[in-house]
């Protein structure tokens, strides 16, 4: 987790948090259940695709990790600039 | 997805019961009511079965059992920590049906740890005598049951559903004849007319981090307000330690503390021992998040929860009860076995405090019935003894008892078509904006509050919370502009628990005294001459910050336990 604190990222205009993160193309099958699954509509079918939309909205409750068949889904630290 | 300025096509449904929100309070709501035979429709903003605190919470539920348990000990445990806002009307039986329902949630498949056939008890934080039992693989186990039970019932179910207004009667314009929504992916309105509506929605927890789920905007409580039902004990709002750079862990992530785990300050100090010599970190929450607070504004933060001296066994038990949490802290890097964990606390807002409910969950509106951390929790008092788990099940339960009855002799009333246009024109506002402001940039205006609203609470500090949400509420909420129905979601959830937030501040600015977690610094001491009682709110007028504040004598000459008066004499 290292010794960053939120005070620095925020005078660096970042901000990081755990939230979905990745879907592994390699391992994804398209199959679409985490479109279903995530209570927060984090994830849509973008072009046949598994995409993630709208990562802020991710409240870890990992759905799509536990619900996906090939555990194609990660979560992990976000960082991005904030406005 | 383009962006539009939306569609007034409507679906229209007619339903005997429409229940809005599927966590653990409506499923447990639209089962029963299924099972009177009537048509029951079931609205939720997510997933059925992976939506709200219920799926994310951990596997504890309070049970008791008949043979090891002393009713009336925990039913003092109950009122005691309560601070004697409990409705007692609400509390009786409930002790009992807490067994009920875990008989029924086995009995649906639901699995919990055992010991050579019993249940494997563990005292809560807070508990003497009550006594909690674990669900393995916690909140993801119990919803994946509820929505399979639900489902066999014939529920009708609409998923991706955001419910925007109560619709009332066009003929004595207060009874409760259904609601309007959309679908937050394609946009599509759902006018649907029931013979009486159960709001399941939940807490407010769109907007503080730390236990943030963004469709937990309190639209149930914004929806009642406005029709003009009554709210009660918001005040007591509730916070929650919470680890600082997680959402997903704070959800029945206390019983760590049950568990062993211990709080330190930045110094390594066991600061609880300040608070509660005797129970330390096992004090109920109240004490805790006031403990953590004290520490954080002394300048001894941050505070940590630290874990590393538990045996492997209680992690082993951890992983099974708190699944989510441990998966959370495992994507960070994070094994509680080595690592002390940044911990601080939040405004939770889920339980007590919300919309006003009697022992069947009914409102102050008729048609209208309220189950779940939507509810004002009135079992409860200022801190809850009893699992908010378990209690929103029951109150889940008991309404969907009692909604077949008041259906089947309620004369069905008509809605009033032109209201439904006026309704989901006035949705679709912020999606008409080709300009304005982001639903993200306003949300992080209204975190700006939140230094003002902390455990302790002044009149200077509660005023200027009031003025800079009125300030947000005219000023940023009527220039939202969503690019899409998701944005539109938040648009609409975000004004919502901002009109929460500013009913928190109203009512905790009225209570002149000290109780729970609710403190004022200028009232330190409880005062039970003056305030063994409940502040009531509802909306007077148009305006959704117009509202009249009453205070009713808790009727403790009808109640079986009443306290001995603490406190300054008038």
């Amino acid at each position: 987790m290292g010794e960053v604190t939120e005070r620095d990222l925020s005078m660096a205009g970042v901000s990081r948090r755990v939230a979905i993160k990745h879907i592994d193309p390699d391992r994804c099958i398209r199959c679409g259940v985490c479109t279903l699954s995530c209570p927060n509509d984090v994830i849509r079918m973008r072009r046949g695709k598994p995409t993630i939309v709208y990562w802020q909205d991710c409240s870890q409750c990992f759905a799509c990790v536990i619900d996906c068949p090939r555990e194609a889904v990660s979560l992990g630290w976000v960082t991005v600039e904030t406005p | 997805m383009k962006s539009s300025s939306g569609s007034m096509d409507a679906e229209r449904i007619q339903s005997d019961i429409l229940v809005i929100g599927g966590g653990i309070a409506g499923c447990f709501a639209a089962i029963r009511a299924a099972e009177s035979g009537m048509k029951v429709t079931l609205l939720d903003k997510g997933h059925l079965g992976r939506s709200g605190t219920s799926y994310q919470m951990s596997g504890v539920l309070t049970c008791f059992d008949p043979e090891r348990d002393d009713q009336d000990a925990w039913y003092r445990e109950c009122v005691e920590t309560g601070d004697w806002i409990n409705d007692q009307d609400c509390l009786a039986g409930m002790i009992h049906e807490t067994a009920e329902r875990v008989r029924e949630l086995e009995g649906w498949g639901v699995e919990f740890q055992k010991e050579r056939g019993r249940f494997i008890r563990r005292p809560g934080v807070g508990h003497v005598h009550a006594r909690n039992i674990l669900m393995t693989k916690g909140g993801f186990q119990l919803q994946s049951a509820l929505r399979g039970e639900v489902l066999r019932r014939g529920v009708q179910v609409c998923e991706r559903m955001m419910a925007t207004d109560l619709l009332v009667s066009s003929e004595d314009g207060r009874r409760i004849v259904g609601a309007l929504g959309f679908n937050i992916r394609t946009g599509r309105f759902l006018i649907c007319e029931s013979g009486a509506v159960v709001l399941a929605t939940g807490a407010a927890r769109a907007i503080w981090t730390g236990m943030r789920l963004p469709m937990l905007s309190g639209d149930g409580n914004a929806m009642a307000f406005r029709a003009g039902c009554d709210m009660r004990n918001r005040e007591f709002a509730g916070y929650y330690e919470v680890p600082v750079d997680f959402d997903g862990i704070g959800p029945g992530s206390n019983i760590l503390f049950g568990e062993g785990a211990v709080l330190l300050n930045e110094r390594g100090e066991r600061f609880m021992e300040k608070w509660d010599p005797i129970r330390l970190e096992r004090a109920n929450r109240v004490s805790r998040f006031m403990a953590i607070a004290a520490e954080v504004e002394g300048g001894r933060g941050p505070v940590y929860l630290d874990a590393t001296g538990l045996d492997e066994g209680v992690f082993q038990r951890i992983e099974k009860v708190l699944p989510i949490p441990m998966m959370c802290l495992k994507a960070a890097g994070l094994d509680l076995r080595s690592d002390r964990i940044r911990w601080s606390y939040t405004l939770a807002d889920h339980s007590p405090g919300g919309i006003r409910a009697n022992r069947h969950g009914e409102t102050s509106l008729p048609g209208l019935f309220v189950a779940g951390d939507a509810s004002d929790h009135g079992t409860s008092g200022t801190c809850n003894i009893i699992t908010h788990g378990m209690v929103s099940a029951i109150e889940g339960d008991r309404a969907g008892r009692i909604v077949p009855h008041v259906v089947a002799e309620a004369r069905r009333e008509q809605v009033d078509r032109g209201m439904t246009e006026t309704l989901m024109a006035a949705v679709l506002e912020p999606m008409k904006r080709t300009a304005g402001l982001d639903p993200e940039t306003v949300r992080r205006h209204c975190m700006d509050i939140w230094p003002l609203l902390g455990p302790r609470k002044n009149e200077a500090r509660l005023k200027a919370a009031i003025t800079a949400a009125r300030e947000i509420r005219d000023n940023q909420i009527p220039l939202l502009r969503a690019a899409d129905y998701h944005g539109l979601s938040h648009c609409i959830g975000l004004a919502n628990a901002l009109h929460l937030i500013e009913l928190y501040a109203r009512c905790a600015l009225e209570r002149t005294e000290s109780r729970g977690a609710h403190f004022r610094e200028e009232y330190p001491q409880r005062d039970d001459h003056g305030w063994l009682r409940w502040l009531i709110v509802r909306k007077k007028g148009e305006r959704m910050d117009e509202m009249t504040m009453r205070t009713e004598s808790i009727p403790f000459e009808r109640y079986p336990l009443s306290p001995q008066p603490q406190g300054d004499r008038p």
